[in-house]
């Protein structure tokens, strides 16, 4: 009877007074107050005995561990004030976090009237949508401030004003500051982001399990640019003039025919141009050239090996135990992808789904390069969807939408998965869900749960693939992005999410679209890149544009892939790579087995099995790399290998001038300058064909440890 | 009649009635409860105080003052005439209070821990009482002077419960560190420690003493945990005897005298009844008192007393006889 007293009491009042809620109210509170955050109580394993779910991302838990724990220690329903969760963040308790809400506060008065309102956990809204208001923001001049509005819709079409509980971020603070003044009873409380540098700069705003990105744009000169004249290669071209233009920034002038020459061989063939092949283009040099050009290597054999190692780095290519079988059928048949230009969502799909003798069946091998269920899920999440599910193993995904349930539910998707020689499907096998203790049911993430029978591997690749999902799309055209310009629209490649948004959103999307439209075909995206006028830009710097280092006004420079520059040196020097277990003559960038011992691979950092490293598997100037290029074997056994080049051209009695030519073109792809040339031969020059000899060397040392030779640039 | 207006109405009437029949602690949530020695009342404890009650009509009778703001145990001392209220303020100290059964009175108040004391034990003797804390110590203390005899401070984390064993000389506790531990109360030197469970250990309860043929029968404990087990452990010699599990987080947990039966209330609200001898769930008896935080059998009216977070429900149950 007094249940329903209280009941009928409870119905009254709720219409009288708005109460305050557990989930729209209080934890937002504990949230901006950084509670709940990966330092404090937000930690795996909590603080001070208190734990919270990250960024408040289980508020059953929370309220469990706020209201019920300890049998209820947390807060005092009879003396308010008292409570923990109230007296310890406002300092009236010692507290190991400091202060971090005033006592007299909007945070603490919320906290205050939960409590004193008997800790309600209230039958929150569903938050559907959090609008930031801007969300995208161009200003022409710094420092300049912006006030920032966070607006929540809730499922049942309310939309709340809830800046004040909204945590706004910024990703770079030098560049932008938040800065918030609190409100009082006269005037409310304000947020406003302070610009402090020019650029392209991104501010997070978290409201619940809400995050949204609010992107400032400073123009990086106070003159204006006019790009409108511009050729345009295609519409990539449009896209990254467009904002260029709205940045101010200046374009350098288009490279020279040598240089694109070079750029695009490295790119797609992983090799240098032949002298003759230099000599046919930069002679004939025009668009169809050009287009020409990269059909011609498009269908090379050497595309094919240079991509065939490229995505076996993705894909975490490596041997078993006893076992090179396995490897070899993988890579044969990846090879035969793509040089047969299957579509890559042709190759996802086997690779999703293949089962049978992994000695035979290349594809089954794909779950075999993961020790578990659980690293292949991590492995798909990345490779397929440009994801990092990982942090979804023991919470939810603190900067995106992944769940524990998302993570271990695709888990549970390959739990049944044998990876034996024989891969097959088995009926046991399960994941448990860290966050319920059971098994994990297998599901779509973010999407579906799989809960029938049948296998769930064909289920998930049919989502992955279908005509309506970017992910793969996305993830696959900013990795060919990278691999052309050396950054991607989204950097980490593997680490797309709304928080970590594109340099250029719309880029990403047409290039998205354009695959899909086109097969899936990795040759017509790379084509479209490389014909663009942004691909061909020089990589001279001129004023306004030396900062930049992502808007594509000028090319970027990179390091070679080790196994890149191995074949370059072999090539420039004339002495092939001699690998053990290989025939004579075998190039470095044939060996995608990263545990096949090649010392000077491991000096010049390529990826270890662990990792998929597609972006960190290049030559980085470290310094054992260094000293490796300045005094190691790889560089100084070829200058006086006696079948070298230099020795064969020293025979035939070339002149120091033709030599320095000769390698000048083969190293970094063009003809000396007049003062190159001059300046080289006044240092080579000597009656003394021993000491000529030798300076040659050097000489060819210094051409080859330039950064010239090392980039691609 | 607008709903509003009726709702409004019958709540006010209602809420009469129930104020004649008490005050409003019966609805908020309570973390203790004790039947007096002959079962003619009951104490009820939690952040509004000391509440006494009738039993079994659950009648308000009155408070009992008390300087607690959070009060976690109520235990009566063996011969009935003293009654140890058990609690404090969290991260700030934990005192136990001692109250003279006969006239209601405090007669002692010993502050003893930096942080509540979340379950108090009398040694069967009635010399002396133990403490189990937040600041993960327990304290042995002299019931006559109330000067503290010995401390341990083997666990690593709050001291969630607290047992006398029937030598009146060991102590078994138990704690979110997951571990059982035996100590010596008179000057608190470890003895053994038992980690099987695989979440923090709610709480702890010594089993009876069955008189049998066999004069060396171990003393049998039995402890629950977040991992949802009720495990079953004969501590002399380390030997973890039996486990169950159970379908929600067990809270608290009674002995029948018999030793047969353990009597585990869950956060589910639910009071489950298990055969000791198979640690399989007998009987379950939905409380309807949200999480449970404490229990108190009658076993000869066989009625039960179960506080939660949604106040007290009292109910039958089965006696095994």
């Amino acid at each position: 009877m007094k249940t329903f007293a209280w009941f009928c009491l409870a119905l009254w009042i709720e219409d009288c007074v708005q109460a305050v809620d557990f989930e729209t109210d209080v934890m937002p509170v504990l949230t901006k107050a950084g509670c709940n955050s990966g330092a404090c109580h937000g930690a795996a394993a909590g603080r001070g005995g208190f734990h919270l779910s990250l960024l408040g991302a289980n508020p059953n838990s929370d309220y469990d561990a706020i209201v019920h724990e300890f049998e209820g220690r947390r807060n005092n329903q009879a003396h308010p004030e008292k409570s923990l969760i109230l007296a310890k963040p406002t300092g009236n308790l010692d507290h190991g976090g400091d202060v971090v809400l005033d006592e007299t506060g909007p945070g603490a008065k919320v906290l205050m009237e939960w409590i004193r309102s008997g800790v309600p956990r209230g039958t929150s809204a569903k938050l559907t949508n959090l609008k930031v208001e801007p969300n995208r923001y161009v200003g022409t001049k710094f420092p300049t401030t912006v006030s920032l509005r966070a607006i929540a819709i809730f499922d049942h079409g309310v939309q709340t004003d809830v800046t004040d509980r909204t945590v706004f971020s910024s990703a770079d603070p030098a560049a932008v500051e938040i800065e918030e003044s609190e409100g009082n009873e006269e005037s409310e409380g304000n947020i406003v982001a302070r610009i402090k540098r020019p650029g392209q700069h991104v501010v997070l705003a978290r409201f619940l399990n809400r995050v949204v990105p609010i992107q400032f744009i400073i123009p990086l000169s106070e003159k204006a640019v006019d790009l409108s004249s511009q050729p345009r290669g295609n519409w990539i071209d449009e896209e990254i003039l467009q904002l260029l233009s709205e940045l101010r920034i200046p374009i350098s002038p288009p490279s020279s025919s040598n240089e694109w020459l070079r750029r695009v061989t490295l790119d797609l063939a992983g090799r240098l141009p032949e002298p003759a092949t230099v000599e046919r283009i930069v002679l004939q040099d025009s668009p169809d050239v050009r287009s020409g050009y990269v059909d011609e290597l498009l269908a090379s054999e050497a595309f094919n090996d240079y991509w065939t190692l490229k995505f076996s780095k993705l894909l975490r290519f490596h041997s078993l135990p006893n076992d090179n079988e396995g490897l070899n059928a993988y890579s044969e048949w990846l090879r035969g992808e793509i040089h047969d230009g299957q579509g890559l969502d042709r190759i996802a799909r086997q690779l999703l789904t293949a089962t049978g003798d992994s000695h035979f069946i290349g594809p089954a091998n794909f779950g075999r390069m993961v020790s578990d269920a659980r690293d292949q899920a991590e492995l798909v999440g990345q490779l397929f969807m440009g994801t990092k599910l990982g942090c979804a193993n023991c919470h939810n995904h603190p900067l995106d939408k992944w769940t524990q349930d998302d993570y271990h539910g695709l888990a549970a998707v390959f739990s049944k998965l044998e990876r034996g020689r024989e891969v097959r499907l088995t009926s046991r096998g399960a994941v448990t869900n860290l966050r319920t203790g059971e098994p994990a049911v297998p599901r779509i993430p973010g999407f579906l749960d799989l809960d029938g029978p049948g296998d769930h591997r064909v289920a998930f690749a049919d989502w992955l693939l279908s005509k309506d999902n970017r992910y793969f799309a996305r993830a696959t055209v900013n990795r060919l992005w990278q691999a052309m310009f050396g950054r991607g629209l989204v950097e980490p490649t593997d680490d797309l999410r709304d928080t970590n948004p594109p340099t250029h959103p719309e880029l990403l999307h047409k290039l998205a679209d354009d695959f899909v439209n086109n097969g899936y075909n990795i040759r017509h995206t790379l084509k479209q890149i490389a014909l663009s006028h942004t691909y061909a830009r020089s990589g001279e710097i001129i004023p306004g544009n030396d900062s930049d280092d992502r808007f594509y006004s000028h090319a970027y420079g990179r390091p070679l892939l080790p196994e890149v520059l191995i074949d370059a040196i072999s090539d420039v020097t004339g002495v092939t790579g001699n690998f053990n277990g290989h025939a004579s003559g075998s190039r470095a960038i044939t060996i995608i087995d990263p545990l096949e011992p090649v010392a000077a691979l491991d000096i010049l950092g390529r990826c270890s099995k662990a990792k998929g490293c597609d972006e960190n598997g290049q030559t980085n100037g470290g310094l054992s790399s260094q000293l490796h290029l300045l005094n190691g074997d790889l560089l100084n056994q070829k200058l006086v290998d006696t079948n070298g080049r230099l020795n064969k051209l020293l025979d035939a009695g070339h002149s120091d001038e033709t030599i320095v030519r000769e390698y000048y073109i083969r190293a970094i792809g063009r003809n000396p300058t007049e003062p190159e040339s001059k300046h080289w031969c006044q240092q080579i020059m000597d009656t003394d064909e021993i000491k000529r000899k030798e300076k040659l060397q050097d000489f060819v040392w210094s051409l080859l440890n330039s950064r010239s030779f090392l980039e691609n640039h | 009649m607008t709903p509003q207006l009726a709702s409004f109405v019958i709540a006010v009437s209602l809420m009469s009635l129930c104020l004649i029949a008490g005050s409003p602690i019966a609805d908020s949530p309570i973390a203790a409860i004790v039947i007096s020695p002959n079962r003619d009342a009951v104490l009820l404890g939690s952040q509004k105080g000391l509440e006494l009650r009738s039993w079994p009509g659950m009648l308000f009778v009155g408070t009992i003052d008390t300087e607690l703001t959070h009060v976690h145990d109520l235990k009566f001392s063996p011969d009935g005439t003293m009654l140890l209220a058990a609690g404090g303020s969290p991260a700030e100290k934990g005192a136990v209070e001692v109250i003279d059964w006969a006239n209601k009175k405090r007669v002692r108040s010993v502050v003893l821990h930096e942080d509540v004391v979340y379950r108090v034990a009398w040694s069967p003797d009635g010399m002396r009482w133990v403490t189990a804390s937040g600041d993960g110590i327990c304290s042995v203390v002299d019931a006559a002077s109330g000067e503290t005899i010995a401390r341990y401070e083997g666990h690593s984390r709050a001291v969630l419960g607290v047992a006398f064993f029937q030598d009146n000389k060991t102590v078994a506790s138990v704690g979110v560190d997951q571990t059982l531990r035996l100590w010596n109360s008179s000057d608190g030197t470890h003895i053994r420690t038992l980690d099987n469970h695989v979440g923090t250990v709610n709480s702890i309860a010594i089993g009876p003493i069955v008189p049998t043929a066999d004069s060396n029968i171990p003393v049998t404990l039995a402890t629950i945990s977040e991992d949802r087990t009720v495990r079953l452990w004969q501590p002399t010699i380390g030997r973890l005897m039996r486990f169950g599990k159970l379908p929600s987080v067990p809270r608290t947990l009674t002995w029948s005298p018999a030793g047969d039966r353990l009597y585990v209330g869950c956060n589910d609200g639910c009071v489950g009844t298990i055969d000791s001898r198979t640690m399989e769930v007998v009987e379950t008896v939905d409380a309807n008192v949200g999480r449970i935080h404490d229990l108190a059998l009658d076993f000869e009216k066989g009625l039960m007393l179960v506080a939660g977070e949604q106040g007290f429900h009292v109910t039958g149950f089965l006696v095994k006889q």
